[in-house]
Parts: C-alpha cells; sequence; structure tokens
C-alpha cells in the first residue's frame, strides 16, 4: 500500500520538474548568420555566454517546418549542438530557437543561412506537409480509442461515486472491467505522446525513427502535460478499484478521475482558443461531465441486467437527476466552445471542413439528447411503475445512445486535428504583392515599402521621419522579422543608412509565405527610443 | 454524502493549477516601485547584470521631470556626477526660492561590476504632487564592451512585460497624511 502511494508521489514529483540555468545572451552560430553554405551542414551550432537549455529548435524552409527532435540536440557547456535533417535542399532557411536561462527567461530568436544559393527562384525545400498527414491518421485513430477507454473508467468512477454511492456489492461487478478500461487509457495516453513527437517532427515513416526520441518530443508538447495529468488520474481510479478500498482511495480514486477527464482542458483546439480563461475551464466542465454521462451509460446497461426492477429504478432515477444537470452544463459548455472556436464568423460551419464536421457532431448530439428525454421521460418511469418490459426497452435505448457515442468521439477526434476557422485566416497564404506601410510612434513616422513581397530575396526600404516633417536618422536602428502564427522567432539586422532618414535591408529571411511581423526600434537619443510594428504578407 | 465527494474536486483543482508557475525576469529596476506623492523617496537601482556576460563600467539614469531636489549617493569605486539643466520655466521650491535648474540626469561611472555579481545605485528624490502618475527613469547600463539601454516606456494598452528592455517604473501614490 505505502508502496503505491510512494509510487504516486514519484509521479506526481515528475509532473513538476523543470530546469531553469541562468541569464543567457546568444554569442555566436555556425553556419554564421546570413552565410551561404556549399552543402547542406550536418549540424548547426548555437554559442552562448551560459550554459542553457534548449526548448526547442525549429528548421524554417519554403514548404513548412519541422521541429528538430530533442534526440537531434545536444547542450555542452555554452553550446547547443544539432543535427541537421539529411535531405535539405538548396534555399534560405530559418533556424528558429528558444532556450531558456537561470532565471526562467526564455531566451529566443532566429538566425539565417542558405544552402547552394539563396532562394530567389531556387527549388523549394522539401513539402514536410504530407509526411504530417500520415501520423494524423494514426493520432485520430489513437485518440478514438483513448477518450473512449478514458471516459469509460473515469465515468465509471464518478458512477460509483454519485449514483451508486460507493457501495461495494453494487460496484463489486463493474470494478474488473473499468480496471481494464483504466489500463487501456493509459497506454493510449503514453501512445499518444510517441504520435505527437512523430506528429510534431513530421518524422520519415519509415524504420529511421526511434520512439525514444519521439517521446521526448511529444513530452514537452501540450499534449505530454494532458497525458501525464491522465496518467496521474488513472492511477489514482486504479488504486481505487481494489478489493477493499479505504475511505481515502475512494476520495483519491474520484478526485483522479476528475483530474483525468479535466485533462482534455490542458491541450488540443478548444482549450487554447482565446480567450483561455474562458475555454479551458469550459473545456474541462466538458469533458467531467461527458466522462460522467458516457461512463455510466455501460455500468447502467449492466445493473439492469443483473439488479432487481426496485434497485434498478431507484440507481436510473438517481442518475437521470445528475444527467440532467450535467445535460445542461453539456450544453452550455459546447456552446461556449463552439462560438470560441468558429471565431465569431458562424458561415464557417458551412464553409470549413472543420465547421462541417462540429455540424455532424452537433446533430449526433442532439439526437443524443433527444434519445436522453425520451428515457426520463417515458422509460424510467415506466421501470418505477414496474411494467414487465421497461428494463428491456430502457437497455435497448441505452445500447442506441452508446452507440451514438461512438460515433461523436470518432467526430471529435476528427475535429481534433482539424484547423479551427479560428486560425484558418491566418494560415492562408496571402498573394505576393509588393507593398507600403505607414507607421507611427512616439510622433516620429515610417514609411516602409516591400518589394516583391513574396518568399525568397526582399528589398526592405525606410523613410523615417522626425515629428517636425524632417527626415530622421536615429543614433541606432534596428529591424526584426518574425512569424508569430507558425512561432518563428525573430531574425534581427541592424541597419545601415544610406540617406538622411533612409534605410534599406535586403533580405533572404522571409522563407516561407505567412502574415509575418515587421519590429523596427530606433535609438532618438541615450535615454529614448520608438519602436514601430507593420503586418506584412509574404506570398509565395 | 455528495458533499464529502464533492470535496474530491478541490485537489484535483489545485493538482492542475499548481503547474501554472510564472518566470521571474532580470531587468534593472527600482527597489520600491510605488511611492506616496510629495514624499521624499530613497530610490535604489538594482543591477542584477552587466550586459551580454561583460560587466558595468557606468551606470547613467535620466530623471523625469518633476522630479526635484535629486542627491546621489556616492559609491566607492565610482564617481558621481549629478548633470544640471536649465528648467524651460522656473519653478517656486518648497521654502518659496526660485528654482532654474534641476539634476537631470545621475551618472555613476569608473567602477566595474562584473557580471557575476549585483550592485544597487541610490539616490535621494522628492516625488512629485501627482498621484496616479506613473514615472519612467530610463537608464542606460554601459558596459565593457557592449551597453543595456533600460529605455522602452509602454505605449498606450501595453505594460512593461511586453519589452525586452523596459525602463524602471515607479508609481506615484495618493499623498501620505
Amino acid at each position: 500500500m505505502r508502496l503505491l502511494i510512494v509510487l504516486v508521489l514519484l509521479l506526481t514529483s515528475a509532473l513538476f520538474g523543470r530546469d531553469a540555468h541562468a541569464h543567457a545572451v546568444l554569442l555566436g552560430t555556425t553556419p554564421d548568420n546570413g552565410a551561404t553554405l556549399e552543402a547542406a551542414p550536418r549540424e548547426i551550432v548555437l554559442r552562448f555566454n551560459e550554459p542553457v537549455s534548449p526548448i526547442s529548435l525549429t528548421i524554417v524552409g519554403r514548404g513548412g517546418q519541422a521541429a528538430i527532435p530533442p534526440g537531434a540536440i545536444a547542450s555542452r557547456n555554452e553550446e547547443v549542438h544539432a543535427a541537421m535533417p539529411g535531405d535539405l535542399q538548396p534555399g534560405s532557411y530559418l533556424v528558429s530557437y528558444r532556450v531558456v536561462s537561470a532565471d526562467s527567461h526564455p531566451i529566443s530568436g532566429s538566425f539565417l543561412f542558405a544552402v547552394g544559393a539563396p532562394s530567389g527562384a531556387a527549388p523549394t525545400a522539401p513539402d514536410l506537409r504530407d509526411q504530417e498527414n500520415e501520423w494524423a491518421l494514426l493520432v485520430i485513430l489513437n485518440r478514438i480509442v483513448l477518450l473512449a477507454a478514458l471516459l469509460f473508467a473515469a465515468g465509471g468512477v464518478l458512477f460509483a461515486t454519485y449514483v451508486l454511492g460507493n457501495d461495494r456489492a453494487s460496484v463489486a461487478p463493474l470494478r474488473r472491467p473499468l480496471r481494464i478500461g483504466a489500463l487501456v487509457a493509459m497506454a493510449c495516453a503514453a501512445f499518444a505522446v510517441v504520435l505527437q513527437g512523430g506528429l510534431l517532427t513530421a518524422a520519415a515513416m519509415d524504420a529511421s525513427w526511434h520512439p525514444l526520441s519521439l517521446l521526448a518530443v511529444g513530452w514537452h508538447s501540450t499534449l505530454g502535460t494532458s497525458a501525464a495529468l491522465i496518467a496521474f488520474g488513472l492511477l489514482l481510479v486504479l488504486l481505487r478499484l481494489g478489493q477493499r478500498p479505504s475511505p481515502l482511495l475512494l476520495w483519491l480514486g474520484t478526485t483522479g478521475a476528475i483530474v483525468a477527464a479535466g485533462a482534455l482542458a490542458a491541450s488540443g483546439h478548444a482549450a487554447t482558443a482565446p480567450p483561455r480563461w474562458l475555454a479551458a475551464p469550459a473545456m474541462a466542465a466538458h469533458g467531467l461531465v461527458i466522462a460522467f454521462w458516457v461512463g455510466s451509460l455501460w455500468p447502467l446497461l449492466r445493473l439492469l441486467r443483473t439488479q432487481n426492477t426496485g434497485d434498478a429504478a431507484s440507481t436510473v432515477v438517481r442518475f437521470s437527476r445528475l444527467a440532467v444537470i450535467a445535460a445542461v452544463i453539456l450544453i452550455v459548455t459546447g456552446l461556449i466552445l463552439a462560438i470560441l472556436q468558429l471565431g465569431g464568423d458562424v458561415t464557417a460551419l458551412v464553409t470549413t471542413s472543420y465547421g462541417q464536421l462540429l455540424l455532424i457532431k452537433l446533430s449526433i448530439v442532439a439526437l443524443l439528447l433527444l434519445l436522453a428525454t425520451y428515457n426520463k421521460a417515458r422509460l424510467t418511469p415506466a421501470l418505477r411503475r414496474g411494467a414487465p418490459d421497461a428494463a428491456a426497452r430502457l437497455a435497448g435505448a441505452i445500447r442506441l445512445e452508446i452507440a451514438a457515442v461512438g460515433l461523436i468521439l470518432a467526430v471529435t477526434a476528427l475535429l481534433g486535428q482539424s484547423p479551427p476557422p479560428r486560425a484558418l485566416t491566418a494560415l492562408t497564404a496571402p498573394t505576393a504583392t509588393a507593398q507600403t506601410l505607414t507607421a507611427q510612434a512616439k510622433g516620429y513616422s515610417a514609411i516602409v515599402t516591400v518589394m516583391p513581397g513574396r518568399t525568397g530575396r526582399n528589398t526592405i526600404a525606410i523613410a523615417l521621419t522626425a515629428p517636425d516633417g524632417t527626415p530622421f536618422t536615429p543614433l541606432e536602428a534596428r529591424a526584426e522579422i518574425s512569424l508569430p502564427e507558425q512561432s518563428i522567432e525573430p531574425l534581427t539586422e541592424p541597419l545601415n543608412a544610406v540617406a538622411p532618414g533612409r534605410y534599406q535591408w535586403v533580405t533572404n529571411g522571409f522563407v516561407r509565405p505567412g502574415a509575418w511581423q515587421l519590429e523596427l526600434t530606433l535609438l532618438i537619443n541615450d535615454f529614448e527610443s520608438a519602436t514601430f510594428e507593420l503586418p506584412l504578407q509574404i506570398g509565395d | 454524502m455528495l458533499r464529502f465527494h464533492a470535496r474530491a474536486a478541490l485537489p484535483a483543482a489545485l493538482i492542475v493549477t499548481a503547474l501554472y508557475a510564472t518566470p521571474t525576469s532580470a531587468h534593472v529596476t527600482l527597489e520600491t516601485r510605488e511611492y506616496p506623492a510629495a514624499a521624499n523617496a530613497k530610490l535604489v537601482l538594482k543591477v542584477p547584470h552587466g550586459c551580454e556576460g561583460a560587466p558595468t563600467v557606468s551606470v547613467r539614469v535620466r530623471i523625469p521631470d518633476n522630479v526635484l531636489n535629486v542627491k546621489p549617493q556616492p559609491k566607492p569605486g565610482w564617481q558621481v556626477t549629478a548633470v544640471k539643466g536649465k528648467l524651460a520655466t522656473p519653478i517656486t521650491g518648497e521654502h518659496g526660492e526660485t528654482i532654474t535648474e534641476t539634476v537631470r540626469e545621475v551618472q555613476w561611472s569608473g567602477g566595474r561590476l562584473e557580471d557575476s555579481f549585483y550592485d544597487e545605485f541610490v539616490f535621494r528624490a522628492q516625488i512629485p504632487d501627482q498621484p496616479g502618475v506613473m514615472l519612467y527613469f530610463p537608464v542606460v547600463q554601459d558596459c565593457d564592451k557592449g551597453v543595456n539601454r533600460w529605455i522602452e516606456t509602454p505605449e498606450a494598452g501595453k505594460t512593461r512585460r511586453d519589452y525586452k528592455f523596459p525602463a524602471p517604473e515607479l508609481r506615484v501614490l495618493t499623498k501620505q497624511q
């Protein structure tokens, strides 16, 4: 017993482990920023002034980007070495990095290099999107099994607690199947982390990928946190499902079931939709009530068969009282999540694949609610009255509900892999056009022209004006370009004036299309600076 | 019975919320970030590190308008200078005298603070009688190699957390009786 508690504590402490080092700065890279190499490098090196802990390293090319798996990253003293994918085509690449220093301060940025000729009309980098799709199918299948087993096991414990009142005799026949369900869910959760690692790195689907390195990548994602919470909660559920659980274990088991079901809010589209303070709790509540409802279906079926009519009737009545509250919470949280995901655009329901899947899910949910209402209004009173075939008809209705739930789980898993409409506007590649933008800061204005406005070599011309209308040359000027929607960190370049108030920067940094961000920082005098932020649309 | 098991939700919530921790940062800041209006304040600039590993050799702070009676504290190993500037319009001091010049900038130079060490630079100042206002004290930290300019003041709608090199700030509270 004590050994199990120690194991639980160890697992808990593993969840909170985070390393932190000290405030650091990038001193240099190999290859140098802006360098053109004849052949693709086998590894890259980032040199800092102190030892750092790498969080992520991503290589970005024209067709896509790939996270470099932790197995390929080595931190040696003040240097971070990363092995490069072997199949880099000629073209320009950005390496976007995030590391952590002692005060948990993330240091991030990007540097640029080219293989062969810098991208202009050069051949593109390998399109990494195809490999992602192969992993996506596995992720969806695994997620369906995970959801089913998780809802079954966690929901079953919630049913045992809140409907059966932890009555040992009633719970006994449910114990073994629930334990199996919990073990299956834990296995699926672990597998999900490996699959997520494969999805993130778009690793080649051949014998070359290593499960442990994919596990490490997936572990660092939000899915890793979610899977850890699920495993932790289910471990408590397993302990509770033992032969003679003490009151403490009963209580811990219920806590574990709540944590496991709520863990669905730790990652995924629905829980991360802005504003997070609304989306995450809504998702947690959604997951909880679904777990209770879905997890109660099979135990109810079982009890209808085994218990006598009187006991069965009172169990069903107790369940349906709670189910009404659960249904209300389900509808409210479901609506909140759907609205947040649609990003306020109702037409997205029919125009996007996400919207269409959501419509299908909502239709099946509506049917399910109708069925449940019929159960509560007609079949449950019939059972209480002791009508002869009431138990059989109720059992049939519950089987229908289980089938509907299975369909909903499949659609939900598909939804999880589709981009929600709120993110779609950012992902569609803009058309390539030269653009001119203006911005103001602290009375100073900047006119910025970007030509040609597509991936590859671009010329950025900047004209600065002081508040009195004259051309203004600051003490220092610096430009940073980044692609926040793809988490690409800023590439920095100091600027030199070609004429009073006039700057020109020729860069290959726009390696892929998207909504890039240009930040211009000027040093007006020793103690004053001004920053301009300009959105740029870079086409393909 | 239901209440007993409802309590299971509390530790569950605690476990999950405990996973979200906020990181700390290492900027040049003022030790006390709030002061009552019209108070005589001891302002302490905290310098936690150098510039990209290089030792600090000079710290300069610009005093915002309306902050009067600035007197820097001498520091062994450092040369202290209070740079005076003319006021656009003369003002009347608390003893009735006319003030035409105030300290606009305080400089500590000629010293050496290694990156692995921490130090404080102190000066006395009178907080203006403007409750609710946020005062910014931009600091230029010169090093052996390189310079850190803690001079970014937040634009409308942003806070110091949105910037990499925010200026040390001080909020003026209501007057203390």
